[in-house]
């Protein structure tokens, strides 16, 4: 928050009240682009930058403003950092995305955000933006552009976006990861820059079960590298955030007496009614595992002698649908004891319809070892 | 109406060459029971300005997009389909469709309960693409303001309103 503070304080008393610089800088504009019917005015351009650090906040934030505002007449840069956590897309499985013991034991949080794409570590050194414009506008090249413009002239990084919308640099070094979610009348386009994130820690948060069989989107994975670790000492988050923030305001040659300038964000719901409602079902177990699309995960489990025919161990899938279960199953192919099949329909019907834990391959093995009438106690849960 | 028809022919085989069309196209007028079959699909469709079709048989109206959002999309990676029994009003947002482009949301073109969604399209969201109008439904419900279908767009409205907004 300090530093918020400081970056406010500088922008007010080098670019006045309004916060933003009168001359183009960089003696470019950007042609508009013909495919655009509109031959009006543009709209007005403001940045917003979150005051908070909390995912859920700030993703509540971001839906708040894609529900409830109109872009026809603005365009919204907005700018913000979370704590560490890590963040999924819309249809993607937390457990095949991210480790997910790793990240409980450690207290970091997984959120799943509205748009689509991959899954992301978030910390400190991770500058997240989010370009707001109504739908006829969205254009993911020309915002990766302006960033690239902005790392470019102000931070002598080269830096370009490739084909799948990533920013690189060097060899295909990624820097940044882009989603995108399509309203009605309103889209929003957000990115990561990576400036100087714990790489480290990125790993090992990402390094989910690909065990799993799912009908979700997957992650591309790519080498990742710091914009810090390029662009050298100088280069922090609140240069960033600064650089791309004027950058955005003046790239129009609007008239900047007319420019917002930056306004720092509260995303609470004292400020934005309706909002903490958004964040608490952002938080809530049927958003982030119950928009978790159909998974199948098998596992080998021990048989008792009794049980066991040519082999001491069975593979068993159990499938799951919005965090809940389906089925649990042999694997196909096995050739089991009728007392075998019987059990394990047995032990699938009693349980279907509960929720999905990664324990249940215990549960369902101590089942197994139960004497003959125990098998499908639930008091046994 | 010539025009209507091979319009829609395009749009059922928009891979196929154009010597092969001509060829359909021949084929359809010697087949007149296949024709009147498929007009009368046709006549029922309707469409939104935000490329939504519904094709109403009865009580039932199955919901898809058209060939226009299906191509502005992209390639769809998932299609997340409403519940069955849910009921929606009309314009409410009911589903999302993620593409490599973007997630996005799918509103229902007219109020009514889901009674129907298809399974295929969740296990291959790719025939989205390929054929949005037919194997590419994406679900069914029970109108419960029928009325609402008079506000919408018929073939011919929806064809001038794309060549109207062509940029």
């Amino acid at each position: 928050m300090l530093s918020l503070k400081k970056l406010s304080t500088n922008l007010v008393r080098n670019y006045g009240p309004l916060g933003a610089v009168s001359t183009s800088l960089y003696g470019s504009t950007s042609q508009p682009s013909p495919s655009r019917p509109r031959a009006t005015e543009p709209p007005k351009r403001v940045v917003f930058i979150s005051q908070s650090t909390d995912v859920f906040s700030n993703l509540a934030f971001e839906d708040w403003l894609y529900k409830n505002w109109s872009f026809e007449k603005r365009s919204i840069l907005f700018l913000w950092r979370n704590s560490p956590c890590v963040v999924i897309g819309r249809h993607q499985n937390p457990l095949v995305e991210a480790n997910i013991p790793y990240l409980e034991s450690a207290g970091v949080p997984v959120a799943r955000r509205g748009s689509g794409g991959g899954a992301v570590y978030h910390d400190h050194g991770n500058l997240n933006c989010t370009f707001f414009t109504a739908k006829e506008r969205y254009d993911r090249r020309q915002n990766l552009e302006l960033i690239c413009n902005v790392l470019n002239h102000d931070f002598g990084i080269q830096a370009r976006a490739n084909n799948r919308d990533d920013i690189v640099v060097g060899h295909d070094n990624k820097v940044s990861g882009t989603a995108a979610k399509l309203g009605r009348t309103s889209a929003y386009h957000h990115c990561t820059l990576l400036v100087r994130t714990d790489r480290q820690q990125l790993r090992l948060a990402l390094q989910g079960d690909k065990t799993i069989q799912s009908k979700a989107t997957h992650s591309v994975s790519s080498g990742v590298a710091n914009l810090g670790d390029i662009g050298g000492k100088d280069m922090t988050v609140e240069k960033l955030l600064a650089s791309l923030g004027r950058t955005f305001l003046t790239e129009q040659e609007q008239d900047p007496r007319l420019a917002n300038g930056f306004t720092l964000i509260n995303p609470t719901d004292d400020w934005f009614p309706g909002l903490g409602k958004i964040e608490a079902d952002l938080r809530s177990v049927e958003w982030i595992e119950g928009k978790t699309p159909r998974f199948t995960i098998s596992r080998s489990v021990s048989l008792p002698p009794c049980l066991a025919g040519t082999s001491a161990s069975a593979n068993i899938t159990v499938q799951a649908y919005h965090g809940v279960v389906e089925e649990v199953r042999l694997e196909d192919g096995l050739i089991a004891c009728e007392e075998l099949t019987d059990l394990v329909l047995d032990i699938s019907t009693s349980l279907k319809g509960t929720p999905y834990t990664p324990g249940i391959f215990c549960d369902i093995s101590n089942r197994i070892r139960l004497p003959q009438p125990l098998h499908t106690q639930r008091s046994f849960l | 109406m010539a025009r209507v028809l091979l319009s829609t022919l395009s749009t059922f085989t928009h891979k196929v060459s154009p010597i092969q069309l001509i060829r359909t196209s021949t084929a359809i007028t010697h087949a007149p029971r296949y024709l009147s079959t498929t007009r009368g699909v046709l006549s029922e469709r309707k469409y939104t300005e935000k490329h939504e079709w519904v094709a109403v048989d009865g009580k039932i109206g199955t919901i898809g997009i058209t060939n226009y959002a299906q191509e502005a999309l992209g390639d769809i990676v998932y299609i997340q389909l409403p519940e069955v029994g849910t009921e929606f009003e009309q314009m409410e947002e009911c589903g999302v469709l993620e593409s490599v482009k973007a997630a996005s949301d799918l509103f229902t073109p007219v109020s009514g309960k889901v009674t129907e969604i298809n399974s295929a399209i969740e296990d291959r969201p790719e025939l989205l693409n390929i054929s949005c109008y037919d194997e590419g439904w994406l679900f069914k419900l029970e109108l419960t303001v029928p009325s609402e279908l008079d506000g919408l767009m018929d073939e011919a409205g929806y064809e001038n309103f794309l060549q109207e907004n062509k940029e």
